[in-house]
């Protein structure tokens, strides 16, 4: 197996990646391409279309990335004379077969790539140059769509924690402190409650007391003293024993004789 | 006289001091339960020390006890509602219905952390009030400390027992217990009494009950009410069950647990069982005039008068002042036919409570019997004056009219009687005036009706004299051919 990495390329390499010198705007892509190895003048010495991948590609070109090559077609990619190229790159919906020329060759970047090799297009129908620059236009979008979108999330994501995070902050705040007005307040109302229940009692003990003292005038006036009232609120019995108190201390009293 | 009766009748011991409670009041709706698991308690404590020294066979603290139960029940007859705390005056009526010397009352209300509960014995001492201020957890423990003054008040010193504050119980099992007390309280503790609550009623408080005993498992009584409930709603393995935790819980021959003990026995128609084990607790108790009171009347059920005479007697030595044993104790010596004996026993009973009605109508039933037609008459009308509406008076009335030939009198009379009874709490033998009624009927040849007014009088209850005099009855002949009330057969 014979890799690039036996060819000397490196100026052509170099003359490839300045970018003054190219005059379309090359997308990084990967795509499948068929493609077949000719002589300068067309003619072929390889017999099989062989399969790579575009590393970006133009209108104006690619750059394509060879794994493997036989022997007999490497020892001509290794050599410096002029060959050409015709690809087969397979665009969404369509494939276009386009002629070209080998600008440049070289080593692969990586083990697993054994050649790259530049490929300037000599023949590229209008049809074929817009479906390209559709594609890169497309191709170039994504990354940006992609970017835009992730980056819009994340933003998203930052504002909404930022959001939670003041929120709930805010929440726990105010959850914090309407329980501890809640705690107060229902302080405050058992005081109350308590303070009314304590009332409530002492209201209708007095009134027991107030109807016993009652009783032992109506005793003493031989009057039979009444039952109490079912169902009567501590207030009312108060209020009823101090009637039955009063009418019985206040009773019209017979006229004394006064001593002349 | 069966060794153990013989035992009871020793160990008796004269005066005593006989205390009855009264549930506190509260004006506070919805908090009524606290005041009848309060006397609850209160009521446990106070029979804890009727017990007597096994040395001396000796009651330790001459004390007995008018459960709460009682002493309702004798407050409602006497015309007072228990809504309230009871005056001086309303403490003495309450005293003098059941023959007590000193009545609990008080007042109560529950706040957030703590119950205030202001009280005072009625009818010793100088009824000064007492005021505490209960956490709600420590109820138990506080009753602990009002048992005591009430001793001591009553007049009681000495020595005496000391028994453990029960343990701490949360609030809300008190709570439940006192609920289910609530729903409870519409129902005799009678095993003869029909049972008046619903299913669904028994069931709230068997729930209720059941709670209680979850929050609290060493609720000794909670158990035993649990017990008493199943028995009543027919479940009498449950029932066994319960009463076997409430003996864990430490109930173990108190009163409460012989009375459940008693109950289930009887309900399961095993009336010796019922009779040795109430009696067997009773020997070490003897202050628990609940049961005295169940054990003397189930001796006469069992037709034993003779010993049924004795515990009455008994009873009546520990509670001079209690106007219905000599009216059971005439009843006693009647059913050994030593009817001048009777008529002695009320006539005696008569001199001492002028006013009691019940006293009135048991001389009226004695003249009856023995055929003192005018004296009876006039006894009755002595007790209708009293209680002008009373059903037994005017069912008793009814009779005598029907007795003497007075039909159109008796058929006045009956109707009225039968309209007022309360069936409310199912008490047995409350069938009564409907006999009369149905009798009356009878005599008046609406043998329809009459069958209809027996089957109410049975479905109330009745008494065995009531009953044989029925049976002797020629004009009721028609009317007990009748399937429906074969059972008087």
């Amino acid at each position: 197996m014979i890799t690039g990495a036996d060819c000397d390329s490196d100026r052509v390499m170099a003359m490839a990646e300045r970018p003054d010198l190219r005059r379309h705007i090359r997308i990084p892509s990967i795509l499948p391409v068929d493609f077949q190895l000719r002589g300068g003048g067309g003619e072929r010495f390889d017999p099989e279309i062989r399969t790579a991948f575009t590393r970006d590609l133009s209108e104006g070109g690619l750059r394509l990335e060879i794994t493997t090559l036989p022997e007999v077609v490497a020892a001509r990619l290794r050599g410096k004379e002029p060959l050409t190229i015709e690809v087969d790159i397979a665009l969404p919906g369509r494939t276009l077969r386009i002629p070209g020329r080998v600008a440049w060759r070289g080593p692969g970047a990586d083990t697993r790539a054994g050649w790259v090799v530049g490929v300037q297009f000599t023949d590229v129908s209008a049809a074929d140059a817009a479906a390209i620059t559709e594609y890169a236009r497309q191709a170039a979008r994504r990354p940006v769509i992609v970017k835009t979108v992730l980056a819009a999330m994340a933003v998203l994501l930052v504002l909404g924690g930022l959001v939670y995070w003041w929120n709930t902050g805010i929440l726990t705040h105010r959850i914090e402190t309407t329980r501890q007005a809640l705690v107060k307040s229902e302080q405050e109302v058992a005081q109350v409650s308590d303070s009314l229940g304590d009332r409530q009692l002492e209201i209708g003990w007095l009134a027991t007391q107030v109807r016993e003292l009652a009783d032992v005038l109506d005793e003493r006036e031989g009057r039979v003293p009444p039952p109490a009232e079912p169902g009567k609120s501590p207030a009312q019995e108060l209020a009823r024993a101090i009637q039955r108190l009063r009418a019985s201390i206040l009773k019209p009293q017979a006229a004394t004789k006064e001593h002349p | 006289m069966s060794p153990l009766l013989a035992l009871l009748v020793v160990a008796a011991p004269l005066p005593t001091t006989v205390v009855a409670v009264m549930p506190p009041a509260t004006d506070q709706a919805g908090n009524a339960w606290f005041g009848l698991a309060f006397a609850d308690e209160l009521e446990a404590r106070l029979l804890a020390h009727t017990v007597n020294d096994p040395a001396t066979n000796k009651d330790i603290y001459p004390v007995s006890v008018f459960g709460w139960r009682q002493t309702v029940a004798a407050a409602r007859e006497a015309g007072i509602t228990p809504d309230h705390p009871l005056t001086f005056n309303e403490g003495r009526d309450v005293a003098r219905a059941l023959g007590a010397v000193a009545v609990f009352s008080g007042t109560y209300v529950i706040k957030t952390t703590s119950i205030r509960l202001i009280w005072r014995l009625l009818g010793v001492g100088d009824g000064l009030s007492h005021e505490l201020e209960i956490p709600l957890d420590e109820v138990g423990v506080y009753v602990g400390r009002i048992y005591p003054i009430i001793i001591r008040e009553a007049g009681l010193h000495g020595l005496g027992v000391t028994v453990d504050d029960p343990p701490e119980r949360p609030f809300a099992a008190l709570r439940a217990y006192g609920e289910a007390l609530g729903i409870l309280r519409q129902q005799s503790l009678d095993p003869r009494a029909r049972i008046v609550l619903s299913d669904a009623q028994l069931d709230a408080a068997h729930v209720l009950l059941s709670e209680a005993t979850r929050l609290s498992p060493g609720f000794g009584r909670a158990w035993v009410w649990r017990a008493i409930t199943s028995s009543m709603r027919g479940v009498s393995k449950r029932s066994a069950d319960e009463l076997q935790s409430a003996r864990e819980a430490g109930e173990a021959d108190t009163p409460a647990e012989a009375l459940a003990v008693y109950y289930a026995f009887q309900r399961g128609g095993q009336p010796e069982k019922a009779i040795l084990y109430l009696g067997s607790t009773l020997n070490h108790h003897l202050g628990f005039l609940l049961g005295l009171g169940y054990l003397a009347q189930a001796y006469m059920h069992a037709n034993k008068p003779g010993a049924a005479l004795q515990l009455f007697t008994l009873y009546q030595q520990r509670v001079p002042g209690n106007a219905w044993v000599p009216t059971m104790k005439a009843e006693c010596l009647a059913r050994l036919d030593r009817h001048d004996e009777a008529l002695s026993e009320l006539v005696e009973a008569q001199r001492r409570f002028p006013d009691s009605m019940l006293v009135l109508s048991g001389i009226a039933v004695r003249f009856l019997e023995m055929g003192r037609i005018e004296d009876a008459r006039r006894s009755l009308t002595a007790a209708l004056a009293r209680s002008p509406n009373s059903p037994q008076l005017l069912a008793r009335l009814a009779h005598l009219e029907l007795e003497s030939g007075h039909l159109a009198k008796a058929a006045a009379l009956a109707p009225r009687a039968a309209a007022g009874v309360d069936t409310s709490r199912g008490e047995p033998e409350a069938g009564y005036p409907y006999l009369i009624l149905g009798r009356v009927l009878a005599h008046q040849g609406r043998t329809a009706d009459a069958v209809e007014a027996f089957e109410t009088a049975l479905h109330l209850g009745l008494g065995t004299s009531e009953l044989r005099r029925l049976r002797e009855d020629p004009f009721v002949a028609e009317a007990l051919k009748d399937p429906r009330l074969a059972s008087i057969k």
